[in-house]
Parts: C-alpha cells; structure tokens; sequence
C-alpha cells in the first residue's frame, strides 16, 4: 500500500517505491541517495505548507511538498494507524 | 597531432570527462610495448584535432600494479603535449599525493579537481589558488557529472595545449624514483584545503530540535541574522568612516595643494569627479570584506541551508528561495554586497529576480536621508510613524516586484537541498574569504562605479562658469526640462537636483540640499520644514525611497549579471514605481484636503 511522500506522517520508515519528477530533477535525487529502493523518513515539516525535511541513509535532504507529492512511498509499519496520523499531523507538524 | 593523456586515481571520475570530452568516438587501441589496451579518441580542441588518451586509474605513479606499470611504460614510450591530471575534491587529502609525483615529470600538466558538488557536501573549500601557486600547473574546480564549470576546464585544456605545441617524454628518472612526499603532501593540503570541524550528528539534531522548531526557528533565524549583521556594520561603519576621514585628510593636505595651479573645470574633474568615485569604491570595502565574511559563516555552518527550509514556503510563492531572503535582509544594511551576495545561486533566472528585489530593502544610506527629512519636517510623534510606513511599504514593493517579475525571470532550479550536520568554519577561511570577495568587488565593479560618479559629477557641475548644482548646470536644466513630470509630485525641480545627486550614493542627498539652498547643515532643516508641508515631505520621501538605486549598486548589477536588459529594468522600474507611488499619494492626500 502506498502514498505520496508529501503524505508520510513524521518519524514513520518507509521505502522509495517510484520517482515521478523530471530527468534533471530525477538525476539530483539519485545523486543524493533517493532512489526506489532507498529507505525514507520524514524528520519534520515546515510550516505553511513549506519544504519536507527526510532523511535518507545518513543525509539529510529538504524537498518542496509538490516535488515530494510525486514521490511515492510505502511505509514499513501498519497502513491503518499511519492514515490517522496523516491527517492529524497536516495540521500538527513536529 | 598533438596528444594528451588523462591522468587520476580509480573512481574519481576520470571517465566519465574522458565520455563527456570524446562523446560516443572512443576506440580501445594497442600502444607499442603496452600488453593492455588504452581507451582513446581524437577530438577537436581549439580548432587542432588531439588525441586524448584514457589511462587507467592509479593510486601511485610508483606502484608496481600491473595497471600502474602499464601508465610507467605509456609515460616513458609515448610523448605527450598535455598530461590532464584529475582528483577527486572530496579526497584531495590523500589524492594530492599523485599530483606531487607528477610535477616531476617534466610534462606540461593541467590540474583539474573533479566532484566539486563532492567538495561542497562535505563543505570543503579549496583554494585553487594557492594549489597553483604551489604545482605550478593550471588548476581547474569542475564537474564532470553535472558538468558545473566545465566548460571553464576544457578552456583551461585548450590555453595549456596552445602554451606547449611540443610533444615531450616524461623524465625517466622522475618515474623511477620514488620522492618522499610525505611532509610536502601535509603542507600541500594545510594551504590548500579548508575543512571544517563538523559537529556530531547527535549534537546536530538537537541544534535542529530548536532552530528548525516550527514556532521557535523563524524568531531565532531573524535574531541570527539581525546579531550578524549588526556585527558587521557595528565593526563595518567606523572602518568606513575611518577610510572617508583618511581621504578627506588626504584631499586637503595634498590633493587640493598639489592641484591649485590647474585650471578650475579641470581642479573639480580631479577632486570631485575621479577622487570621489575612487573614494566610493574605497569606502564600500571593509563592509564588504566583513559581509562576506558574515555569508561564508552563514553558509559554511550549513544554517543556510535551514534558512531555505524555515522560510521556503513564503518565498516559493515569490518566485524566490531561502537564499534571496538572506540577501534581501543584507539589504537593508547595504545592497551592494547582498547583489554581490547572490553568487551563491546557480539559477541565472532567480539570481536576477533577487538583484531586481534587492534595491528595495531600505538601506543605510537612504535611511540617513529619509531620517534627516523626516526630523525636519515631522512632529516627534509623528516621524516614528512615517519612517515605520517607509519600512513596511519598502518591504511591500520587494514582494510586489518579485510577485510581478517572477515570470520572467523563473527560477528552474530544482529545489533538492542537503542539510549537512553543523560545521565550524576554519577562521583563515573566513580571512580568505573576505579577502576574495573584495578583490573580486575592486577589479570588477569598480570602474563602473568610478564612470558612474564622473557622469553625476559632469551633469552637476557643467558648465564650469556657473554655481555648481545651480539651475545654469546642465543637471539644473534637466530638472527644469523634468519639471512636466516632478510637479505633479508635489516637488520643485531643485529637489530634482538633488535626487540626481543621490544616484551617487543615497546620503549625498542631504549635502547636495545643502549646496542647493545655499545653506549649512544646521540651517538645512529649517529651510527643509518651511519649504515642504507634510504631503510634500511625504512624497518626497517616497520617492527617495523607492527610486533608482545608487550608481554603485547598478554598477554591480551590471557587472554580476553581464546582462545590460536587466540592469535597465533595475534602473527604470524602480523610478517608474517611485512616480506612481508619489503621484498617487500627492494627488489623494491633496483631493482629501491636507
């Protein structure tokens, strides 16, 4: 079961499933360690929609909310508990 | 035909520049006394053909690998016009090594440093420089991947081959011997290489914990960067006052002496035009050593890259990031090193968006002038609430012009930060920094800034025989010419004068009244308050903040955009918007009765 990484609540692991951007922005990514396959978690959220802070391996990287919309992710724990949180932590960033 | 042979260790990408110098042309081919075969190609380079050969990776010109003899008998057989050697910027550390040995060899030899984007992660700097300075060789920082500056490294390729149009053998000695490098390496890397202290990622997440907290981080970016650049114009503004005493002092006691039998058009070219416009670039320069120092500690820390994160969301919306909200807060101490500031960003499309943007911010010098109105013309109770208004409609107009220009000048750079773990910065990077970053200022805007205040000077004070900023001048007749266009505003064209003088920089302003009125800076406010009634002073000080920015501050645009369409629109759109603002407040203010 997967979801937008702009979805991923704080703090939940989760893997890279597919990388919807352009070529170029595409090649930084892999470049950086966020390639399908990698392991993700999301540290904190920005406020007013702002950036996403992830940590992939041992980097830590910012990434805009529509960029990581394109992201798809499926996280590592219980799919019914994470839907929850999402919505809770929209409103709640830690 | 001449020919060059790429140099490195394994996996620093030599490659992947040999792929992207040759492109699909590569052939696998057998060297006399070679038992392997050798990738190479011939490719044009400066208009010769040249055939580039792909050596494999070595760690040690002296090892006894069968790859690192296969590179010992292709050095000794085949002579060569160019050896390009190439490092990896992230490990230069141990990589310089193969550089030391390869400076014996007698063969001409460019340095290029591959992974720069490597370099920057790990928030090295290297000073290319000096690594020049101590191989003697031409020494390029590139890379080969995401092919950042390396247009700049096949030039440095191209100047090497013209410079050495000989094939030379490697000095045979040279490769069998094998020199103690140890101590040279350390030095080498000491001068060379700046690496900063990094800060255990335990103890980075807990800094993250409180300066990327939500409702915590952006007070405390604010605090940051208010302390830092209250640092730098706290040491900045005695430095420049000590540099304008000095050439003042200087002026009397020996410019003015030495120049008294000159006739006196010429006398005032030399002192008020060409001294002065030295004077101007004179006096910008400690403040722009001590703001790029500021910026590197910003960067170098890896807090830039937090800035981005904590305010991002209202800057995207602006067309703008992070990193223009830093140079847009610069500002307000001086734009000139926040458009200088700007280098840090790659995309040409925001870069010119945030020099467009960066006027706006309510400098020091303007803030001098509007101050000096301001008490003049308005009640003690009064002149906080006016200058309060300036500063938030200063702000207001920067949004508006990037909301509006954002189109045009689009930032396509994909928003994909790293955010390193803390870092220490080196101090003697800092110095370095500073150094550059003034030298850099000097040699490239300087005669602009210098053109631009002999014109001011030339339109003020010609013709000779008149009062000089009086309405014979030819800038007194320019005003007069604009009086159609000021009167609507509410002002008389010798205050147009005086704004013309302000493109020289923002406080002659207040001398230039002085001048014009024939009045001592003590009697200015006097005559300032009964010439001006509050609506007039109002619109006046509108104008002053909002119009073309001071001729230093176009120069650098000029100058780091090499873009003559942009640095129009930043001299016209401004005064356009100075205009509609003044009008628009002159006319309601008049209509409602004040």
């Amino acid at each position: 079961m997967s979801l937008p990484l702009s979805e991923l609540p704080p703090d939940t692991d989760a893997k890279v499933i597919t990388l919807d951007v352009g070529q170029e922005y595409r090649r930084r990514m892999v470049g950086l360690g966020l390639r399908p396959g990698a392991a993700i978690r999301v540290i904190r959220r920005s406020l007013l929609q702002g950036p996403l802070q992830v940590r992939v391996g041992h980097t830590d990287l910012i990434l805009r909310r529509s960029d990581a919309a394109r992201i798809l992710v499926e996280p590592m724990v219980q799919i019914g508990c994470v839907r929850a949180d999402a919505t809770r932590s929209e409103a709640a960033p830690s | 035909m001449k020919r060059i042979a790429l140099l490195g260790m394994p996996n620093t990408g030599k490659s992947t520049f040999f792929n992207r110098l040759t492109g699909a042309k590569a052939r696998v081919g057998n060297w006399p006394g070679l038992t392997v075969e050798l990738l190479s190609a011939r490719v044009l380079l400066a208009g010769q053909m040249v055939e580039v050969v792909d050596l494999p990776g070595i760690y040690n010109l002296h090892g006894f690998s069968e790859d690192e003899q296969v590179v010992r008998r292709f050095l000794e057989s085949q002579p060569l016009n160019l050896l390009v050697l190439i490092l990896n910027a992230g490990q230069l550390d141990r990589q310089l090594a193969l550089a030391l040995q390869a400076q014996h060899l007698g063969v001409p030899m460019v340095l290029l440093l591959n992974m720069e984007d490597e370099a920057q992660r790990l928030g090295l700097r290297i000073d290319t420089a000096a690594l020049k300075q101590a191989l003697g060789v031409p020494v390029r920082l590139f890379s080969a991947k995401y092919g950042q500056h390396y247009r700049e490294a096949i030039e440095a390729i191209e100047r090497s081959l013209a410079a050495h149009p000989e094939l030379r053998r490697a000095d045979k000695r040279a490769l069998e011997e094998d020199q103690h490098i140890e101590q040279a390496l350390d030095e080498l890397v000491q001068t060379s290489v700046h690496v900063p202290i990094r800060l255990p990622p335990t103890l980075s997440e807990r800094i993250d914990a409180v300066l990327l907290h939500p409702w915590l981080g952006p007070p405390l970016l604010l605090l940051i960067l208010f302390v830092l650049f209250q640092t730098v114009y706290a040491l900045g503004s005695p430095l420049q006052d000590g540099m304008e005493g000095l050439l003042g002092e200087f002026r009397r006691s020996v410019l003015d002496p030495a120049m008294g039998g000159l006739p006196s058009g010429l006398r005032s070219f030399l002192a008020e035009g060409l001294y002065d416009g030295v004077g101007t670039v004179l006096t910008f320069m400690p403040v722009i050593a001590l703001f790029f120092v500021a910026l590197a500690i910003i960067e170098d820390s890896g807090y830039l890259a937090r800035i981005a994160f904590l305010v991002d969301a209202i800057m995207q919306r602006l067309g703008l990031d992070g990193r223009a909200f830093v140079m847009q807060l610069m500002g307000f101490g001086c734009n000139v090193p926040a458009i200088l500031g700007t280098r840090i960003m790659r995309s040409h499309g925001l870069r010119a968006l945030t020099m467009l943007v960066i006027p706006f911010s309510l400098c020091s010098a303007r803030l001098q002038v509007l101050l000096f109105i301001t008490t003049a013309v308005f009640s003690p109770s009064t002149a906080p609430l006016v200058l309060l208004s300036l500063y938030v409609l200063s702000i207001l107009l920067a949004m508006f012009t990037a909301f509006i220009w954002r189109g045009r000048y689009a930032n396509r750079e994909p928003f994909l930060l790293e955010l390193p773990p803390y870092r220490l910065p080196t101090l003697r990077f800092l110095f370095y920094e500073g150094w550059r970053a003034t030298l850099q200022f000097l040699r490239g805007a300087g005669g602009y800034i210098v053109l631009g205040v002999v014109v001011v000077w030339f339109l003020t004070h010609y013709p000779f025989d008149v009062p000089p900023a009086g309405p014979a001048t030819l800038a007194g007749r320019l005003a007069n010419g604009l009086a159609p266009i000021f009167s609507p505003l509410g002002l008389d064209s010798l205050q147009a004068i005086a704004l013309l003088f302000g493109l020289v920089a923002k406080e002659v302003v207040i001398g230039a009244l002085a001048v014009i009125y024939g009045a001592g800076p003590d009697q200015l406010p006097g005559i300032l308050g009964q010439r001006l009634d509050a609506v007039q002073a109002m619109s006046f000080l509108l104008f002053i903040l909002i119009y073309t920015p001071c001729v230093s501050t176009i120069a650098v645009i000029r100058k780091e955009s090499g873009d003559w369409r942009l640095t129009l629109l930043a001299v016209t759109w401004p005064l356009l918007l100075a205009w509609l603002v003044s009008f628009t407040f002159y006319q309601v203010a008049r209509a409602l009765g004040y």
